[in-house]
């Protein structure tokens, strides 16, 4: 099993390399893709707060590869593969030693975790932090020691300055704090200590943006508070549904079985077998609700990325739980669990890496067509733009905003996206009399849950009138 | 357990107060630029044949464009209004958007030095010209393509500070006064401007200008803003007094 473990590791390493996503394929991809190039808030590249580790990890990558894109896919294939370490050490707590290694390979495996780390997006880097992380929580609870007790703090900073939306593992922290029973004078001591260390991002960001940065931060914030309770209901679930929909289809069919019914029916033989023996220590179920709870309330639904932490901390402790007591038959289904954890995944990254995202496919099919037209889309505009198209595109939320950029065009033909007409019919304006498909872009789902399918349509008003 | 769970709940409390949505940094795009955003609306209200709606929206930067291009403009373009001449609005907006580029261009070189503001600068000189770009493209598209390239070199000659350190580019002046001629002459020939010395700046209009950048943001003066900021301080003080007495 150890020798099994350790080429399915080296595999799912080689992979980071030879599959590391080359395509910015949606608006945030691009947002960072483009820092490479300019660091520039102001620019959105990369937009607030300004990712400053992830970005600079993907400058080093830089100077050695070429499309940027590439590049931070690499740093973030380069970071996971350092998380290595610290599940391998936590997996040594909680099962016996020569399991630690299957253990460690089943979760770097995981399908779906594979393909996010081979994408340019700042997921992958925060991910394997966050490894680092639990570990150094795992530890403090169990040390006095100074060094020990700082480590979760600076390692709690270095995950902020990656993904900022981390941020409610920070109650790992205080569990530690709470159980070790600290006195009022360390408890301040350590949480200057901890602000401080948040600072060294924050003054790096700032320093590259200046004055600017204060009042970036405050529209940022101000703008999410008018959003809240405002636009945002037109489209909100149910509670229930919400739910859900989280639960069974981000966390399990999505981040678990990466969509696939072989990795679904293998999880569920392995949840059957292990129901009545999993265990989880309090630390990491506090970890677990809390972000939970985070991605329920302020986390957009719609990409199952968001509960990764999730998917990652509830396997390790699936596989923990199953590996703690070993028959013939267990380990049998955990070895194909693991085999074709890997198959799935490395194909999965190599279709990523290889197949055109649609947004791509859009960019280069319009850039055929006859002009002279305008193409009207929500977040595909900035793919568009990241590709240097030479034919004008706009971003359009309202119909009210529609109707004036399109008076620039009058002789144009006007495009728009499935976005933009769902957008359109959820302000109660009907489509169907202007609207006729035009053609469909296709490519993967799991890769790309909001972008991966887009549908072109045009637009005609004269029809009305005759 | 109990206190544990009262902790997740204040810090959900805190968090959900701020949810991140995809669309959230589209709000408050520092880099629009008022004059063009005027604009966009009033060409669609001429077509809509409402000038009266024309006037209120003109009405709303007639200050700003009085203060750095002079009252002619004004003075042509609410004649136009009143006289429901709508071609002759959209063409005269068109110039005072010119105008607009060369104004901010010209502040740029003045405050070359001052990476902050010169970029902020730069970034609503680009919004100015993104919404001439339709005109320009429909009339010539290579030079659309070509003005835009030299907003981007523009930029560049900004410089960049870099991110710890790296990635660090020094400023060129020369290079940014040659994309800024490159594109002035453009635009004045495209718009048949006989003349696009705006002659106002002083430094007055600096000042002016920082007082627009405060209202262009969120207003730091106004206590609504500060609330969201607040109440979040105020619920991780609560979690920490709670925390502090329990222990005791």
């Amino acid at each position: 099993m150890r020798f099994v473990s350790i080429i399915v590791l080296v595999a799912i390493w080689m992979s980071y390399f030879v599959y590391a996503s080359p395509f910015a394929a949606t608006w945030d991809e691009v947002d960072f893709a483009l820092a490479l190039e300019r660091y520039d808030l102001l620019a959105m590249q990369p937009h607030f707060p300004g990712y400053p580790y992830f970005i600079f990890g993907g400058m080093l990558v830089h100077s050695f590869v070429d499309n940027p894109a590439k590049a931070l896919a690499i740093w973030n294939g380069l970071l996971m593969i350092s998380a290595t370490i610290p599940i391998y050490l936590l997996a040594k707590v909680f099962v016996e030693k020569k399991y630690a290694w299957a253990v460690t390979a089943l979760v770097q495996s995981l399908s779906y975790v594979m393909l996010i780390v081979s994408q340019p997006m700042s997921e992958g880097s925060a991910l394997a932090v966050l490894w680092w992380y639990v570990w150094s929580l795992q530890r403090a609870l169990h040390s006095d020691r100074v060094d020990v007790q700082l480590l979760p703090l600076w390692l709690f900073s270095v995950m902020l300055g990656i993904r900022l939306s981390y941020i409610p593992f920070g109650i790992g922290i205080l569990y530690v704090w709470w159980k070790r029973a600290y006195r009022f004078k360390k408890l301040l001591l350590y949480s200057l200590i901890a602000v401080a260390f948040q600072f060294i991002w924050i003054v790096a960001v700032a320093a590259t943006e200046g004055e600017g940065l204060w009042q970036l931060a405050l529209s940022f914030t101000a703008g999410h508070f008018t959003k809240w309770g405002g636009a945002i209901s037109t489209d909100e679930l149910p509670f229930w549904k919400r739910i859900r929909i989280l639960i069974f289809y981000n966390i399990i069919w999505t981040g678990m079985a990466k969509q696939s019914i072989w990795l679904f029916s293998c999880f569920v033989a392995l949840l059957a077998m292990t129901w009545k023996r999993i265990t989880m220590p309090s630390l990491y179920r506090l970890l677990l609700l809390t972000y939970f709870l985070w991605a329920l309330f302020a986390q957009n639904i719609e990409k199952p990325r968001h509960i990764l932490p999730i998917v990652v901390i509830v396997s390790f402790f699936l596989f923990v739980s199953a590996l703690q007591s070993s028959s013939r038959f267990r380990l049998t289904v955990m070895l194909i669990l693991l085999l074709s954890q890997t198959i799935i995944g490395t194909q999965g990254v190599k279709q990523q890496a290889t197949q055109l995202p649609a947004t791509y496919q859009l960019a280069y099919d319009f850039e055929q067509k006859e002009k002279p037209f305008i193409l009207f889309t929500w977040e595909e505009t900035r793919v568009l733009e990241y590709l240097r198209v030479s034919f004008p595109h706009a971003r359009v939320f309202s119909f009210h905003v529609f109707q004036r950029e399109k008076a620039a065009f009058p002789h144009a033909k006007v495009y728009v996206t499935d976005h933009v007409v769902k957008g359109f019919q959820a302000q109660g304006v009907d489509v169907r009399p202007y609207i006729r498909p035009v053609r469909m872009y296709e490519s993967s789902l799991v890769s790309d849950p909001v972008y991966g399918r887009i549908t072109v349509y045009e637009w005609r008003e004269e029809e009305k009138r005759e | 357990m109990k206190k544990c769970l009262f902790f997740c709940m204040l810090m959900i409390l805190v968090f959900t107060s701020a949810p991140i949505s995809s669309f959230a940094y589209s709000y408050g795009d520092p880099n629009e630029e008022a004059v063009a955003e005027a604009y966009k609306e009033m060409i669609a209200k001429v077509q809509e044949k409402k000038f009266d709606e024309v006037k209120a929206i003109y009405e709303t930067v007639q200050k700003e464009i009085d203060m750095h291009m002079g009252p002619e403009p004004s003075a042509i373009i609410l004649e136009a209004i009143d006289e429901k001449d709508g071609d002759t609005v959209v063409s005269a907006m068109q110039k005072v958007l010119v105008l607009n580029v060369a104004r901010r261009l010209e502040n740029v070189e003045k405050n070359f030095d001052n990476y902050d503001t010169s970029k902020r600068l730069l970034a609503k000189a680009f919004a100015t010209y993104k919404a001439l770009s339709p005109i320009v493209q429909q009339k010539d598209a290579e030079l659309d393509e070509k003005l835009k390239q030299q907003f981007d070199i523009a930029l560049q000659s900004l410089g960049n500070p870099g991110l710890f350190g790296v990635g660090k580019k020094e400023s060129n002046i020369d290079q940014f006064k040659e994309s800024k001629r490159t594109i002035l002459e453009a635009l004045q020939d495209q718009f048949e401007l006989e003349n696009i010395e705006t002659g106002h700046f002083t430094e007055e209009d600096l000042d002016r200008l920082a007082a627009a950048k405060k209202k262009e943001w969120t207003d730091l003066s106004d206590v609504k803003n500060w609330i969201p900021i607040i109440a979040i301080v105020m619920v991780i003080v609560a979690v920490v007094v709670y925390a502090v007495r329990k222990r005791k």
